[in-house]
């Protein structure tokens, strides 16, 4: 995936959030009709594309708003290594989407 | 007046006619001519109360008007005087019936959240056991009604949206294959009716509630724990703690009418979690998982 890569949250998600301030959070999505289990930093990249709607955000600009909120001594490659999971996981679940590409309406 | 007022006589009359029976929150109307059904009755809802009037189910369990009323007798469920499931052998009609009321709850009373869960109280607060089955739920769930927790349910968490409090639904403790004998042994004071052998879910025997259970049957409990059970024979026991949102997530995995409620479930769950300490409890002895949630109860939170 290239960092100029652009990702749009999902449209009509209408997204809630039970957040604990644990290491897991719970997503709801009154448009899915479904609720997620996310990891902390997933919640967070998820928020960051929510508040972006509807405009997208590269990969590169989601990099540098996640990096600030982990762990301190987190590397950038890390967070690089996190979006290669949590993005196509968005993707699949029917969250997020590249821009370009089809919305997913899981099943 | 309770089921026990009535002589076996009495009951049966009651029964053709139409049994007000209350559990919980719900009446339902049961019809039925089966001698056995009305037997099983007298001995599981003695303690609960008959009240005619309104029902909000209407049920009946009788044989089928064919050739099966004679050859290898099959019963029939009705609900709404119309057949909900496919008949079952006549010796199964009381696990029929038990079954079936679960139905009706679960698909009608949504005016509750309801979670797949086994729910007992102590110090007025709910332990839920949110599991598939084969986990272990219901046995667990009989040891600890018999060790001074009170039963709520081994079936159904009803949980009130608003208030978060989870109402009673005392009804007898269905229990399989194994999980029989086991109950047997750890508490010998339980009360049973005939195993019936080659239901659906193998043999099938159901454990009377408790007394206490019917006593206090009008009071709700606050949330308290959401404790995963997995049994696994020869397992060494494990009580792990686990997050609040994996624990909600728990709730709503299991939950039955969770999208009828939407958002405003979602937010119930949370507000319900919020109050609660989450476990997964991995148990290969019956007297462990009993102690373990024993000294749950007895931990501050």
């Amino acid at each position: 995936m290239s960092s100029s890569e652009a990702w749009r949250i999902a449209d009509n998600l209408g997204l809630a959030w039970q957040d604990w301030d644990e290491d897991e959070v719970v997503v709801f999505s009154r448009g899915l009709g479904h609720s997620f289990l996310l990891s902390a930093p997933s919640a967070r990249l998820l928020g960051f594309l929510a508040d972006a709607a509807p405009h997208p955000l590269s990969r590169s600009e989601l990099a540098d708003r996640l990096l600030p909120c982990c762990a301190p001594g987190t590397t950038r490659t890390e967070v690089d290594a996190l979006l290669d999971l949590a993005l196509p996981e968005f993707y699949r679940i029917g969250l997020a989407h590249p821009l370009g590409a089809a919305q997913v309406t899981p099943s | 007046m309770i089921v026990a007022d009535l002589s076996p006589s009495e009951l049966q009359a009651e029964l053709k006619a139409g049994l007000y029976l209350r559990t919980g929150p719900v009446v339902s109307c049961i019809r039925s001519h089966s001698p056995l059904l009305a037997e099983a009755l007298a001995l599981h809802y003695a303690g609960h109360r008959i009240e005619p009037g309104f029902a909000d189910f209407h049920v009946r369990i009788d044989r089928p008007a064919n050739l099966r009323r004679w050859y290898r007798p099959q019963v029939l469920f009705h609900f709404d005087d119309t057949p909900a499931f496919h008949p079952l052998p006549a010796d199964q009609a009381f696990p029929m019936l038990e079954w079936g009321l679960n139905w009706c709850v679960s698909n009608h009373c949504h005016q509750y959240l309801i979670i797949h869960a086994a729910v007992l109280e102590k110090h007025g607060r709910a332990l839920l056991l949110p599991a598939p089955p084969g986990s272990g739920k219901s046995t667990l769930c009989a040891a600890l009604a018999h060790r001074g927790w009170r039963l709520l349910s081994d079936e159904l968490a009803l949980i009130e949206p608003a208030s978060g409090q989870v109402v009673p639904l005392p009804r007898p403790v269905s229990l399989k294959n194994r999980s029989i004998d086991i109950i047997r042994n750890f508490a010998p004071a339980a009360v049973f009716n005939p195993t019936v052998r080659d239901t659906i879910k193998g043999a099938v025997a159901h454990m009377r509630a408790p007394q206490d259970a019917l006593a206090r049957a009008d009071e709700t409990a606050a949330p308290g724990w959401i404790v995963l059970p997995q049994y696994a024979a020869g397992a060494e026991l494990s009580m792990q703690a686990l997050t609040r949102a994996r624990g909600m997530m728990a709730l709503i995995e299991n939950a039955f009418n969770f999208d009828l409620h939407g958002s405003r479930g979602f937010e119930a769950l949370g507000r319900f979690s919020d109050s609660c300490r989450c476990y997964r409890l991995d148990y290969g002895t019956l007297e462990a998982a009993v102690e373990a949630c024993e000294n749950l109860s007895s931990t501050p939170s």
